[in-house]
């Protein structure tokens, strides 16, 4: 049941939910909660399909989506972190114009053929090396550097942080479009890199799991390729008992894997496995600064 | 060198009138930023205007209006307890599947039409309810995030009826199209005819939604129970300070917000397609939209009468561009989606001042 080729099926469509969730770990462990992610991630699929189509040029679509992304996650930590928005209303707020864009900008282009795509056949060893190697480079920066102690005190202590003299604001700000610029990313190397077509709707739904991989990665970017990996074989798998000797219903598995998430979220939240899974403190908090009323 | 520096200071009192003024202007900020977006698409604004504005008085706005302000009342309830509840897509879908099925193969023809549809109402709020029951409860014991909780329900709830319309349900009438038979008649809510033509108002669920947002204006602003859930909403440690039983709260909270749900959805299968659909179609978005539609209302039901009204004048608009125009319908969420980040922005600037000083 579990061949080679299930296994390389789960890195393929595991590897966007991976480059997502790495993005939004970098954002939450700085305090801030993008659940416009989801958006993000549509709208990455839309333009980078639409950059492609155009250009020929699977480079410059990753990049547009990547910036694409990173103008919903720069507005995210505007609303939130600026206006002190909050930040479940911003973050749904821009899933909701992310989903708008992508269907306005693709409309014209639905049923156009990719001119080209990225192949990865059978270098899909390299593609999992250097998943590895970016989730342990990110790991590094997090948790080894000063720049990541940086990013991880915003995010625990916003206010013990500011008395060091760490422009809070700022820190915010930039991870979330970090998160943005590689959720925008994910999007256009799932068009790109794994379906090879686009339609209005392509890629929703991938955004509300990177979200889930990255509680049960417990904001650990080396932890994330393992559940990538798993959401991604979830969905080999779906494609799998499609066909015969299986023959499920397509409908009642197209649920499983946000069934998946629901029953991985209650067993880490209900087990004692709890306590290895702690939020960042100051996640959805808005930072005050001292303030005078006038 | 000049350096510019920004502080904020807290207003001792909120501006005048922001409850109003804040949604009006976030209205007209949103238009212009979507006339923009459209205008760089090659949309002329002129023709945007007279669809808006046929929009405003057509029947179909006020057909929309009824599942966004019924959901949209339930989600503001939970919302003033600050639980995230995001689930009413799923909660519509599972009011629409229990209504559906039953009055396709439980309710016998001879019960009377008043019995039979006052059945529906109850089973439907009791779907929506159950549904939103699960999310409440691994909250409550386990703080299972809600957000995601009730997210991954909607998604597993879609399938669901998909499965049904394309399989054990799927109608024998119907040419192999994905959807169930017709209800029968003593199922089938009365549509509010205009001038001897009918609409696609069905008046039951007219009534449902008017009555619940009065009913839940009373709950949470004259009641113990809507005290509690604000101060809940609050602030958690005050609550647990005050000895509160947060549980209930979060239950009761949800409870409601999904029933409400639940009534939409059976307001849609019943009293306006008369069959249960595909998933996409029953709910349309609606359940998202919805969260628009409380905030806009400022978590208020009298509020949320009329930004649902509006709301659905939008999405009545946005099908209406998608037929004359090609503009895809998805454009109209442009347009929500920036009067709620607009709206969140303005509601800082009321409650805070930014002083700007220029320094050597």
């Amino acid at each position: 049941m579990i061949s080679l080729d299930l296994i390389i099926r789960a890195i393929l469509a595991g590897t966007p939910l991976l480059i997502a969730s790495l993005g939004e770990i970098y954002t939450e462990r700085s305090g801030v909660l993008n659940l416009g992610l989801e958006g993000i991630f549509v709208l990455g699929a839309a333009v980078s399909f639409v950059t492609t189509v155009d250009s020929g040029n699977v480079i410059l679509g990753l990049i547009f989506a990547g910036i694409a992304g990173g103008i919903l996650g720069l507005i995210h930590g505007i609303v939130s972190v600026s206006f002190r928005g909050r930040q479940v209303v911003s973050g749904l707020a821009l899933t909701i114009v992310g989903y708008g864009i992508a269907s306005l900008i693709g409309a014209k282009y639905v049923g156009k053929p990719l001119p080209t795509y990225i192949y990865i056949g059978d270098k899909w060893i390299i593609l999992l090396i250097s998943e590895l190697a970016i989730a342990f480079l990110l790991w590094y920066l997090l948790f080894k550097i000063k720049l990541g102690a940086i990013i991880r005190s915003v995010g625990e202590d916003p206010i013990s942080a500011y008395g060091l003299g760490v422009d809070v604001v700022k820190t915010r700000i930039l991870t979330t479009l970090f998160g943005g610029f590689l959720g925008g990313l994910a999007g256009g190397w799932y068009v790109l890199g794994y379906i090879h077509i686009w339609t209005e709707g392509t890629g929703m739904g991938r955004g509300w799991i990177a979200l889930a991989i990255v509680i049960v990665s417990a904001w650990n970017p080396l932890l994330a390729p393992i559940f990538s990996l798993i959401f991604g074989g979830v969905e080999a798998a779906i494609w799998r008992f499609q066909l015969p000797p299986y023959n499920f219903n397509p409908y009642l598995l197209g649920a499983t894997p946000y069934l998946t998430t629901l029953l991985i979220l209650v067993i880490f939240m209900a087990t004692p496995l709890k306590k290895y899974f702690r939020p960042p403190k100051a996640l959805g908090i808005p930072f005050y600064r001292e303030e005078r009323t006038i | 060198m000049f350096k510019i520096e920004v502080t904020i200071k807290k207003r001792s009192r909120e501006l005048p009138y922001s409850g109003f003024i804040i949604p009006l202007s976030s209205i007209i900020i949103s238009i212009s930023i979507s006339l923009i977006i459209l205008g760089l698409y090659g949309v002329d604004p002129g023709k945007f205007f007279k669809v808006f504005t046929t929009a405003l008085i057509s029947p179909s706005s006020i057909r929309y209006a009824i599942p966004l302000i019924l959901s949209g009342v339930g989600l503001a309830v939970a919302y003033k307890a600050n639980v995230w509840n995001i689930g009413a897509e799923g909660q519509i879908l599972a009011g629409a599947l229990v209504a559906s099925g039953l009055a396709l193969y439980y309710i016998p023809p001879t019960m009377p039409h008043e019995a039979a549809i006052l059945l529906l109402y109850i089973a439907a709020f009791l779907a929506g309810s159950l549904t939103a029951l699960i999310p409440a409860i691994l909250k409550a014991l386990y703080n299972v995030n809600e957000v995601l909780s009730t997210l991954m329900i909607n998604y597993i709830m879609m399938q669901i009826v998909n499965y049904l319309v394309y399989g054990p349900w799927r109608g024998k009438k119907e040419y192999g199209y994905p959807r169930t038979d017709i209800f029968p008649n003593n199922t089938i809510l009365p549509q509010l005819e205009i001038g001897g033509l009918k609409t696609t108002i069905n008046i039951p669920t007219l009534i449902l939604m008017i009555g619940s947002a009065i009913v839940i204006y009373v709950i949470l602003f004259k009641t113990k129970w809507g005290y509690e859930i604000r101060v809940y909403g609050l602030s958690e440690e005050a609550a647990r300070y005050g000895g509160l039983e947060i549980w209930k709260i979060i239950i009761l909270v949800m409870v409601i917000s999904g029933g409400l749900a639940g009534l939409a959805g059976a307001g849609e299968v019943l009293g306006v397609y008369k069959q249960l659909i595909r998933a996409e179609r029953v709910s349309a978005g609606f359940g998202y939209t919805a969260i628009i539609v409380a905030w806009l209302g400022n978590l208020n039901p009298l509020g949320i009468l009329l930004s649902g009204y509006f709301i659905g004048v939008l999405v009545s608009m946005g099908y209406t561009l998608q037929i004359f125009t090609g503009v895809p319908y998805g454009t109209v969420n442009i347009f929500t989606g920036t009067l709620l980040l607009t709206l969140i922005s303005l509601d800082f600037l009321s409650k805070y001042s930014p002083v700007i000083r220029v320094r050597r």
